[in-house]
C-alpha cells in the first residue's frame, strides 16, 4: 500500500515535470531590472500623471507619492517624458442621455510643456547593471 | 506501480493534447480572420474600396467602425438591418444604443485562444452597466484594423500626427484601414499581399485586456468634440486633439505581444489610446489578414521596421522575409 502510494507521488511528480508551467506568453524580455522614478514639483510629490521612457522603455503611472514603478526596464539610456493624467469621461460621459458638464480642473499645470515631449525633455536616465534603480527629479529645479 | 505508469503516460500525453488543442484554436482563429478578409474583399467588390476604418458621425455618438460595415458580408444582415444609421447611437453603454447591438455576440470577432471570453466586465468599465434597468454588456472584440504605422517607414511628414498629439500617442493614415474614407486596392501601392488590413488583438497588456474596444467595440472614433474637427482636408501633421479617442483601429507603434504583464507606455495603456498593441495567446506571435484576403502568422520577434512596412499601404519599401 505504501509502495503504491509512493509510486503515485512519483507519477504525479513526473506529470508536473512534463507539463511544466505552461507556455511562456508575451514577447521575451531583454535583460533589464526594476526601477523607480520619483517626480517632485518644488519638493512636493507630483500626485498624478504618466511617465514614458523613450524607445522600448515602457511606461508607468505616477502614484500619490510621486513615484512610478517600472517592473522591468531593459538596460539602456532613456529620455523621461511626463504626461498629465487624461480622463476619457471628460470626452465620453458614461451615459450620453444624461451628459455631465465638462469640468476643467482649476489647478495649475504642474508639468511644464518641455517635459511632455521626447524631443524637448531634459530628463534622462541610464539603466545599467549594478547601478542604482531609483531616480528622482524635481521639475522646478 | 500501475498508477505510476499511468501517471507517467498521462504526463507524456497531456502536453501533446494541450498543443493539439491550441493548434485547433489557432486554426479556428485563422478561419475568423480569413472570413473577415473575404468580407473585406466582398465589400470592396461592392463599393470599389475597403470600408473606412472609422467614420466620424455628427454628432460623434453616431460614428461607426469597420466591424459594422462588414456585418452584411459575415452573415449578420439581420443585425445590420436593425440599425438606423440616421438615428442609431453606437456607444456600447448608452441608453440610446439599441439593445440588439449591446446584446449582439458575433463569434467571428472572437479568437477562441483568448482567455477573456465573449464579455469582460473586469477590464472594461463600459461592460456590465445597468442602464435604464437593463444590464448592458459589450462583446470582446479580438481583431483590430490597422490604420497605419508610426513612424512612417518612408519618412513622410504628411501622413502622421506628432509623436504624442493624440491622447498620448500618434496616429497615421498610411494604412489600408484609414479613417473617414476607405482606401481602394488601387491605393495599396505596396501590393495587397504586403499590406495588413486586420490584426489580432486577443492577448493581454499590463496583465489585463487592453484592446481598441472603447465603448463597446462598435463605435467609431471621436474626433475633437470641442476643438478643430478632423476632416478629409485636415493637415494630419499639425493635428492634435486631447478630446479625441480611438476605437477598432491601431497605429502600429509597439512590437507585438510586448508589455504582457506590465510597463505599457501611455500610447498603448488604455483601450482608447491610438497605439494599442497587437497581441495574442498563440505562443510566439499573432495572425493577421492581408489586403489580398490571405492570413499569415507573424512572429512576435519580427523586426519592427518590417512590421511597420507591412502595416503601411504605400511606403514603397521592399518587404523582406517574415
Amino acid at each position: 500500500m505504501t509502495n503504491a502510494f509512493q509510486m503515485t507521488w512519483v507519477g504525479v511528480a513526473g506529470c508536473l515535470l512534463c507539463l511544466g508551467c505552461g507556455p511562456n506568453l508575451g514577447r521575451p524580455l531583454d535583460p533589464g531590472k526594476p526601477i523607480v522614478i520619483q517626480i517632485l514639483s518644488g519638493g512636493s510629490p507630483l500626485g498624478e500623471g504618466l511617465i514614458d521612457l523613450s524607445g522600448a522603455g515602457g511606461g508607468a503611472k505616477i502614484t500619490s507619492t510621486g513615484e512610478a514603478n517600472f517592473e522591468h526596464v531593459p538596460y539602456g539610456v532613456y529620455q523621461v517624458v511626463i504626461h498629465p493624467p487624461m480622463d476619457l469621461s471628460n470626452v465620453a460621459p458614461l451615459d450620453d442621455a444624461k451628459p455631465t458638464p465638462v469640468v476643467k480642473k482649476a489647478q495649475p499645470n504642474l508639468i511644464p510643456r518641455k517635459f511632455q515631449h521626447e524631443q524637448t525633455t531634459p530628463l534622462q536616465i541610464e539603466v545599467a547593471e549594478g547601478t542604482a534603480g531609483r531616480f528622482e527629479f524635481d521639475l522646478k529645479k | 506501480m500501475v498508477i505510476a505508469i499511468i501517471g507517467v503516460l498521462i504526463a507524456l500525453l497531456l502536453p501533446a493534447v494541450q498543443q493539439a488543442r491550441e493548434a485547433a484554436r489557432r486554426m479556428s482563429c485563422q478561419n475568423n480572420l480569413k472570413q473577415i478578409g473575404l468580407a473585406m474583399q466582398n465589400y470592396h467588390d461592392t463599393y470599389g474600396r475597403f470600408p473606412a476604418g472609422s467614420t466620424a458621425g455628427v454628432p460623434y455618438t453616431k460614428s461607426i467602425n469597420w466591424r459594422i460595415s462588414i456585418l452584411p458580408y459575415i452573415d449578420q444582415m439581420p443585425l445590420y438591418q436593425q440599425l438606423d444609421f440616421s438615428t442609431t447611437v453606437f456607444w456600447g453603454h448608452s441608453s440610446s444604443t439599441p439593445q440588439v447591438l449591446t446584446d449582439a455576440r458575433v463569434s467571428m470577432f472572437q479568437c477562441p485562444s483568448s482567455v477573456f471570453g465573449m464579455t469582460n466586465r473586469k477590464d472594461f468599465p463600459s461592460s456590465g452597466l445597468t442602464i435604464g434597468s437593463v444590464e448592458r454588456d459589450s462583446q470582446v472584440m479580438d481583431y483590430v484594423g490597422v490604420v497605419g504605422a508610426y513612424p512612417d517607414p518612408a519618412g513622410r511628414a504628411n501622413v502622421c500626427t506628432g509623436s504624442s498629439a493624440l491622447v498620448g500617442g500618434a496616429f497615421c493614415e498610411n494604412g489600408i484601414m484609414r479613417t473617414l474614407r476607405g482606401a481602394g486596392l488601387n491605393e495599396c501601392i505596396d501590393g495587397s499581399s504586403n499590406t495588413i488590413v486586420i490584426a489580432e488583438q486577443s492577448g493581454q497588456v499590463n496583465g489585463i485586456e487592453i484592446s481598441a474596444n472603447t465603448l463597446g467595440g462598435w463605435h467609431g472614433w471621436v474626433f475633437n468634440t470641442t476643438g478643430t474637427p478632423y476632416t478629409l482636408e485636415t493637415d494630419i501633421s499639425t493635428y492634435a486633439g486631447s478630446n479625441m479617442y480611438t476605437c477598432a483601429l491601431t497605429t502600429v507603434r509597439v512590437p507585438p505581444n510586448t508589455y504582457w504583464k506590465s510597463g505599457a507606455p501611455s500610447n498603448a495603456n488604455l483601450p482608447y489610446r491610438p497605439n494599442t498593441i497587437v497581441n495574442s495567446y498563440h505562443p510566439g506571435g499573432i495572425q493577421a489578414a492581408f489586403a489580398d484576403g490571405s492570413v499569415h502568422f507573424i512572429s512576435e520577434v519580427i523586426d519592427f521596421d518590417l512590421l511597420a512596412k507591412l502595416s503601411v499601404r504605400d511606403d514603397g519599401e521592399v518587404i523582406g522575409e517574415y
